[in-house]
């Protein structure tokens, strides 16, 4: 398998080239493109129960797409949903956590697993339902906006919505910013405070203060 | 105090790096991240009591509460970012003044005075909250724009689409206008511009916030009150 990432940083798709009988998965709606000699098979991964889990706790779609190339080599282009970056990470026998929405596509041997972020992060609201992607293989994420890898050496501070993952060794506790004051007027909401030694991912726009401003825009009508 | 800005013109962020003494003030809600060692302190937008702050809630159109970032002592980082898709641009005020567009703010080094300035019946026949925030002092000032930014230097006479004004010098005037004939105002779908005169800078954007707005007002279903 090989790939390439085209148009970054922006409004990047990946090219994926695959051999005769090799497959890539991909979230529900995130082909682009493709040759005709690929196949699709669409599943409930991991059960119904784990996509059950998946769609509600990682707004991941319940089903997802797995293409084989058939009769020799085939192409595949894969887009995010969101305006902003693409990431591609080599798993070497290791785990990453992804926020809510960030899993774009990536090696079949890849286990995906939804976790709920425990009970701290229902005040944390944005995206605090983490999946953990495990094993060895490919995979791609997006960001809302640019993304940026950040080394963390002892704590650092993340708002929730900037976020898009992290590693598994690093700790990490939902927390206010500032005083009681700024908790109701800061316009931060709550951050993530990451402790011990690993890498993060933030991404430069926050959905959730987007759609937020998107809505404001809405008409009102009055019920009837 | 450092600031880069990265990922322009896009998606930009500004990385700030706070020496001992460092404050930067930024608009609600603008935090990415930030080290341990940065503390944040909410405050009213203007100095100088609830009145002046009153005023920038209600006419500069910006959160009336601030965020101010400041280090314990050693050298820390916050980053900030807007929330539309956009530029960011960094700007050294000498003992100056700008006039910024109420979404055109994101943050302002500690020594830069911000106030605003109610634009009066000018500001309300546009429709577009031609809101500003007055800018002065001498020190850092980041200004965000949705999609690019351009600084023009105006000598004379200069228009601009007010939806696309980022930011102006405070030595211009301006005055707003109806766009050519009545006939392209009404239907030429321009609106209202600023006709800016005398020598100075404007910053222009690529995009027009309203605009956006008008599409998803006219893209989304309605909330139900």
């Amino acid at each position: 398998m090989k790939h390439e990432l085209i148009g970054k940083p922006d409004f990047p798709v990946v090219k994926i080239t695959l051999n005769d009988g090799e497959c890539i998965v991909a979230e529900a709606g995130a082909m682009v493109s493709m040759t005709s000699n690929i196949a699709i098979e669409t599943s409930a991964r991991g059960g119904v129960m784990g996509s059950l889990k998946r769609m509600v706790f990682s707004g991941e779609s319940f089903f997802q797409n797995k293409f084989t190339a058939n009769g020799g080599s085939g192409e595949i282009i894969f887009a995010p949903e969101t305006m902003g970056d693409l990431h591609f990470r080599e798993l070497k026998n290791e785990a990453l956590i992804l926020s809510r929405g960030a899993y774009v596509c990536g090696s079949p041997d890849l286990k995906i697993e939804s976790k709920w972020g425990g009970f701290k992060s229902l005040f944390g609201g944005e995206g605090l339902m983490f999946q953990k992607i495990e094993g060895t293989g490919s995979l791609f994420f997006s960001s809302f906006g640019a993304i940026e890898e950040i080394v963390i050496n002892g704590e650092y501070v993340i708002d929730n919505g900037h976020i898009v993952g992290f590693e598994p060794s690093l700790d990490f506790s939902i927390e206010k910013v500032g005083g009681l004051k700024s908790l109701f007027l800061s316009g931060e909401g709550f951050v993530c405070r990451f402790k011990g030694h690993g890498k993060a991912y933030i991404q430069t726009r926050n959905h959730s203060s987007f759609a937020v401003w998107a809505d404001g825009w809405r008409k009102v009508e009055s019920r009837q | 105090m450092k600031i880069d800005i990265k990922y322009k013109p896009g998606f930009a962020m500004a990385c700030v790096t706070l020496d001992a003494d460092d404050k930067i003030r930024a608009e609600a809600g603008t935090m990415v991240a930030k080290s341990a060692n940065v503390n944040m302190k909410t405050e009213k937008a203007s100095r100088g009591g609830v009145l002046k702050s009153l005023k920038a809630a209600f006419f500069g159109g910006e959160s009336f509460w601030m965020n101010i970032f400041s280090t314990n002592g050693t050298k820390g980082e916050v980053k900030l970012a807007p929330t539309l898709p956009g530029d960011i641009i960094l700007e050294e005020l000498d003992n100056s003044t700008i006039f910024v567009q109420s979404t055109g703010f994101l943050g302002a080094e500690d020594s830069i005075d911000i106030d605003t300035k109610f634009q009066g019946l000018k500001g309300f026949f546009s429709g577009e909250s031609l809101f500003f925030l007055k800018l002065s002092g001498k020190g850092k000032v980041l200004l965000s724009s949705y999609g690019g930014i351009e600084k023009r230097n105006v000598s004379g006479s200069f228009i601009v689409d007010t939806g696309h004004i980022v930011a102006f010098d405070e030595s211009l005037n301006y005055k707003i206008e109806k766009f050519g004939s009545w006939k392209s105002f009404l239907i030429g779908g321009e609106g209202l511009v600023a006709r800016f005169s005398g020598h100075g800078n404007v910053w222009i954007q690529s995009r027009n916030v309203p605009q956006l707005g008008q599409w998803l007002r006219a893209t989304l279903p309605p909330k139900k009150k």
